[in-house]
């Protein structure tokens, strides 16, 4: 199998996971998670300039970050919701609370879309807040306020559970 | 809240691990299959317009006898183009898959293939400056098909450092 088996297959098992679970973070969902997994190997596979790309993984990997967001605002059909009245004091008291992979996830798919966006971003994607900024259409001031107000929730989530 | 972003930090690889949804492949290679599929279609396509224009421009400009001077330096021209065309078309063609690569050099063959060369087809009356014209005109034709063919195994490759 491995002696015929074509490009995009090896690079579908090499990253097919990575892309998935990016985009479940975002999406919350995973039909269309799974979709924009998909759509992202497809796009690379049509893509023509394949040697202007350095590193594929970041390639495939910010290809799929901006399709998933993309699917949240056709889901939406009008802007997610990134403002919010909440405070951005830190006040979390997650000391006692015991953390596990799938507690997070847990708790990230139950926050609102813009939260998980900005969280997974910068979290998990490790983006700065002005590259979060160009992403969003927000100005880096909202990031960062709505950063620590999706921190918060996030933390209160995981006390619930 | 630092404990949760340290946590986060310490176990990023695990949040890229599990169980996809069961047939995501499956599901996958189909969707790759059915693109794979169009662009075969896409290239008997191209080699259905450059096959056409072949037999028009043997229909249209009937063989006859040749200006040696004017046709040897234009088919001379073309060889030497070709040869590079078919050397470039090799090399790529090892790095696709095998039946992309087959229908591709079969495709290549078929557009080289002259069972008579077009400049001994020529009538006798044409210019020498008509004859250099129809020739370069019709070797400019095989060669357009065969850089679509280069450039169609050029998106199919697969680049040398991930072998």
């Amino acid at each position: 199998m491995s002696f015929h088996k074509s490009y995009i297959e090896e690079l579908y098992n090499r990253y097919a996971q990575r892309l998935y679970f990016t985009s479940l973070r975002i999406t919350a969902n995973s039909f269309e998670a799974e979709e924009v997994m998909h759509d992202t190997f497809m796009k690379y596979h049509t893509f023509h300039k394949k040697e202007t790309i350095d590193n594929i993984e970041k390639w495939l990997t910010s290809v799929c970050i901006r399709k998933s967001i993309d699917v949240l605002r056709a889901r939406k059909k009008e802007e997610i919701m990134f403002e919010c009245t909440e405070s951005c004091e830190d006040e979390s008291d997650t000391e006692n609370v015991k953390y596990t992979v799938e507690k997070i996830r847990e708790a990230l798919a139950k926050l609102p879309d813009g939260y998980r966006i900005i969280l997974t971003l910068h979290l998990f994607e490790g983006y700065d807040y002005s590259e979060i900024a160009q992403i969003t259409n927000l100005k880096e001031s909202s990031v960062r306020s709505q950063y620590m107000r999706a921190k918060n929730r996030l933390a209160a989530t995981l006390k619930e559970l | 809240m630092e404990n949760l972003e340290q946590y986060i930090r310490e176990n990023r690889e695990a949040f890229d691990y599990g169980m996809l949804p069961e047939g995501h492949k499956t599901r996958f290679l189909k969707r790759l299959g059915k693109r794979k599929r169009q662009n075969v279609k896409y290239l008997y396509t191209a080699l259905a317009s450059v096959a056409a224009m072949l037999i028009f421009a043997v229909i249209v400009y009937r063989p006859s006898s040749d200006d040696m001077k004017f046709s040897n330096k234009t088919e001379s021209e073309y060889a030497v183009l070709v040869t590079s065309l078919e050397n470039d078309i090799l090399d790529l063609s090892k790095k696709c898959d095998k039946k992309v690569a087959k229908e591709a050099i079969k495709a290549f063959k078929n557009i080289i293939f002259e069972a008579i060369p077009l400049s001994e087809q020529l009538p006798e009356e044409l210019s020498d400056i008509e004859r250099a014209r129809i020739l370069r005109k019709y070797y400019k034709e095989k060669t357009d098909g065969l850089n679509r063919i280069k450039c169609y195994l050029a998106e199919q490759s697969i680049p040398e450092e991930e072998f």
